[in-house]
């Protein structure tokens, strides 16, 4: 006698309360609190906003915290919420000239007008453990803010401008509204401001991978850092009926703009060219690979020829969304025994008529 | 009575709109429908959204069935053939939280029918509708990774590269050795997956009574079968279509028209096989068929 | 958060969906269910705010299908302001001048009907591009005219011309060679309405 068994329901409540458990860990230990996920872990709440396309510190945190600190999941999250959020308004683009810089840097000139700014940076850290963190500490007070008192920094790529050396950046001239992937799907060949949009949103390290393959020969672009910029800037929205805009709040950004070499063509005389990369807060390795990947997706639009992975549009933006990705690799754990019952009852069948050929040859080999 | 009521028919989860996506979303899911249903196996493209479950769990089925469901409905969901597999018990959760409609794992009782890899046993009728779960929309997928290169195929209704394959198959194992998600041509014009369900349950797709919505979440698709559409599996004469066969019969309801599973009873190859369609299998055991490992039948005592 | 713009007047349109998520929602499962049953008449309930001289089946159609993402054609006759505000108040669906660049056309077939080529008819790569015509017709009844054949419909139905001239359904005919190109309607009369997707092939009773 046999008797299936039941009760996934029961299964599940279990399972739910299992990773509550474990979400909390030793209960002797303190409670994090989101406040200070936010203010001590702000580089994995800058990534979680970044990839989870929403501008909230607090419920990146809080997403972080319900997510055991997995930040794939810390992001779907987030976007699952942003989801269900109504549209009130398009702000109008952020103006990254007129940007409170905490941090500008860039590899292209020793100086330039408005200076370096190192700014809140692991570059020159030894990376040596810090045991004196295993204690408590006192927090280290930095000298001077940090942060820029010049009321807009100009952009180092648009120095280049002036000896006509840099190609320029102009909206599209049909005025055609920007697309928007969170409501019309990917179609392809894609516009540059979906393909940001894409790689804005996607995952970090995969294009971390990317980026790095155009440095190791895949789509070589002889990239320099133009500039990286940190900072503060306002975001405002135009309303209609008041006829001017309103500043709705700050944010921070990471901007990052690579000058990339180009050898010219019959039309154009030799020229940089540039990849650019946007990420919220300091996530500053997100907006360098980025910008690697942009300029690596011009490829065709430049007239270079698409030979390298990081070059493929449909490769690329297919497969960036970490959200999209974990679903459907981790899907497999679903059950499939329907679908492998098809696939057991055909190998059989296979194996089963073989194994009768065979027998027939050697019973015909006998004779 | 088997349906259950578990909320008010108006409540819901506090914050979230009836079947959680917001209207606008909704509307623009029932265009992509519509659409889906006046071009017969064409995969409408549709702005896809983020769900509260992962891409691959069943998001697109979820968003047509979110776009769809009323409060008059009764859901049904089933993952494998069968009401209670997580995923299954997962969505149906969901729907209930989220809209408060009534459930049921009868599929004579249910008005809307969600599914992953199988279709029911029992026909459906002119009063259902059922919601496939669609991993990968695109039949040419495997053979062509490219979508630009597919949606030209699928203009020019060109799909020699589809028999060229099967073709090759039957060369190589003497067979086509597709055993699930079988490729098939929809009222002559467009070659459609079926989503992931075994050859068994092709034939079902074809002039069915009830209208057949597929929802592809990640790959943002969405593509139907009418009522009464012809649904054609792809075949050659020489090599036609088949299904299945088992060697035995549903150990519990001796069965020998449904789907079956097989269970590992021991590590000596022991095994058995039972229906795949749980709600179909206890309803021909309430009938009084047994099967060979079957407990005498009594009545479940009330719950 | 309130709406800046359009505050109530003594001209504010009438009123639409009493309970917009709800009344939606039915009324797409009588637009699915005519779509996927090509000849069959379905029937939209309840009371829907609406326009004069425009009809419960066209209203609800229009209300639940349209919005800011679908460009909006008036035909002859429904090209009034009183529609107008109406459609852009309870649905934000931007009103064009030119019938082909519409993803959705309102037209009365009691004035002369634009010919059926001047809508967007979508392209083999993305068919689903074809525009959707709600058409108000004065009965969906009469002497059978044709024979509808297709995906939807399990062995061919006679219909009637549903009040629209037999140009309309030559022209309607014809349009089946360009397959999957092509035009989706729904014929709104009163609180019922008939679907006629592309799928559909025409025959009249001469031919036959």
């Amino acid at each position: 006698m046999y008797v299936a068994v039941k009760g996934g329901e029961a299964a599940i409540e279990n399972a739910h309360k299992l990773l509550a458990e474990d979400r909390r860990g030793d209960p002797d230990v303190p409670e994090l609190t989101v406040a200070q996920i936010r203010e001590q872990l702000s580089l994995a709440v800058d990534r979680v906003m970044t990839e989870g396309s929403v501008y909230d510190p607090d419920l990146a945190a809080l997403a972080l915290k319900q997510a055991r600190g997995d930040q794939v999941e810390a992001i779907f999250l987030l976007r699952a919420y942003r989801t269900t959020l109504p549209r009130f308004a398009v702000s109008k683009p952020i103006d990254t000239a007129r940007m409170q810089v905490s941090r500008r840097i860039s590899s292209c000139f020793k100086d330039m007008p408005g200076g370096q700014l190192l700014g809140p940076t692991f570059d020159y850290t030894h990376r040596l453990l810090d045991f004196s963190l295993l204690a408590k500490g006192e927090a280290p007070q930095a000298e001077g803010n940090g942060g820029s008192v010049a009321d807009a920094l100009p952009q180092v790529v648009d120095l280049l401008n002036a000896e006509g050396l840099i190609e320029q950046e102009k909206p599209d001239p049909d005025d055609a509204p920007v697309g928007d992937l969170t409501r019309e799907p990917l179609l392809l060949p894609a516009g540059r401001d979906v393909r940001l949009q894409n790689l804005a949103r996607a995952d970090e390290g995969y294009l971390l991978a990317l980026g790095y393959s155009t440095q190791r020969g895949y789509a070589r672009s002889h990239p320099f850092v133009g500039e990286i910029r940190s900072g503060e800037v306002s975001v405002e929205i135009d309303v209609p009926e008041l006829g001017f805009s309103v500043d709705i709040g700050d944010i921070t950004v990471t901007e990052c703009q690579m000058v990339n070499q180009f050898r010219g063509s019959k039309t154009e005389p030799p020229k940089f060219t540039r990849g650019y990369g946007l990420s919220f807060g300091y996530a500053e390795r997100k907006a360098m690979a980025m910008a690697l990947v942009d300029r690596a997706l011009r490829a065709e639009e430049l007239g270079e020829d698409v030979t390298a992975p990081a070059q493929d549009q449909e490769f690329v933006l297919y497969h960036a969304d970490n959200v999209e990705a974990s679903g459907f690799v981790q899907h497999l754990k679903l059950p499939h025994h329907v679908d492998f019952q098809s696939e057991l009852t055909l190998v059989r069948t296979m194996r089963a008529e073989i194994a009768a050929e065979r027998e027939e040859a050697l019973r015909e080999a006998a004779q | 009575m088997t349906i259950q009521q578990s909320y008010a028919a108006t409540a819901t989860v506090a914050g979230y709109n009836f079947a959680f996506l917001d209207e606008q979303t909704k509307r623009m899911i029932r265009r992509a429908i519509l659409k889906a249903v006046a071009i017969p196996g064409y995969q409408v493209p549709f702005g896809s959204r983020e769900m509260p479950l992962p891409y691959g769990w069943g998001t697109g089925g979820m968003q047509v069935t979110a776009a769809v469901i009323g409060k008059n409905d009764v859901l049904k969901v089933i993952d494998q053939g069968a009401d209670d597999t997580t995923n299954a018990v997962s969505i149906r959760r969901f729907f209930t939280r989220m809209t408060g409609v009534a459930t049921t794992e009868k599929t004579r009782e249910a008005t809307l029918i969600q599914t992953r890899h199988r279709v029911p046993e029992m026909p459906l009728t002119e009063n259902q509708i059922l919601v496939y779960q669609v991993p990968i929309p695109e039949p040419l997928r495997w053979l062509e990774p490219r979508e630009s290169e597919t949606r030209k195929m699928h203009a020019l209704s060109e799909y020699g590269v589809m028999h060229v394959k099967l073709y090759e198959d039957i060369s190589r194992h003497g067979h086509i050795s597709t055993a699930y998600d079988y490729p098939v041509m929809v009222n002559g014009r467009y070659l459609m997956r079926c989503s992931p369900i075994p050859k068994f349950d092709t034939p079902k797709l074809h002039m069915n009574a009830a209208l057949q919505l597929f929802g592809a979440g990640r790959e943002k698709r969405i593509y139907a079968v009418p009522p009464y559409t012809e649904v054609k599996p792809l075949d050659f004469e020489d090599h036609p279509f088949q299904i299945e066969r088992w060697p035995e019969t549903c150990a519990l309801c001796n069965a020998e028209d449904s789907f079956l599973d097989e269970v590992i009873l021991d590590d000596r190859g022991g095994r058995m096989f039972v229906c795949s369609d749980t709600d179909y299998c206890s309803e021909r055991q309430a009938a009084g068929h047994r099967g060979r490992m079957a407990a005498p039948y009594k009545e479940e005592a009330a719950q | 958060m309130t709406m800046l713009s359009s505050a109530p007047s003594s001209s504010a349109p009438p009123a639409g969906f009493s309970d917009p998520v709800q009344q939606s929602q039915a009324s797409f499962r009588a637009l699915l269910d005519a779509m996927a049953r090509p000849g069959r008449i379905a029937s939209i309930a309840g009371d829907i705010g609406r326009p004069d001289g425009v009809t419960q089946a066209l209203a609800a159609a229009a209300l639940t299908l349209c919005d800011l993402d679908t460009p909006v054609w008036l035909g002859p006759g429904f090209d009034t302001p009183a529609l107008k505000n109406w459609l852009r108040f309870h649905t934000g669906a931007p009103v064009v001048a030119q019938a082909g660049a519409a993803q959705f056309a309102l037209l009365n077939a009691g004035q002369p009907l634009p010919n059926l080529e001047n809508f967007a008819q979508g392209s083999d790569e993305a068919p689903e591009k074809g525009a959707t015509l709600l058409i108000q017709v004065a009965t969906l009844q009469g002497k059978t005219a044709m024979q509808w054949r297709g995906p939807g419909i399990k062995d061919g139905v006679a219909m009637p011309p549903c009040g629209l001239p037999m140009a309309f359904w030559q022209q309607r005919a014809a349009l089946s060679a360009a397959f999957p190109r092509g035009l989706d309607l729904y014929l709104c009369c009163s609180t019922d309405l008939i679907g006629l997707p592309r799928s559909t092939a025409i025959t009249f009773a001469t031919e036959a």
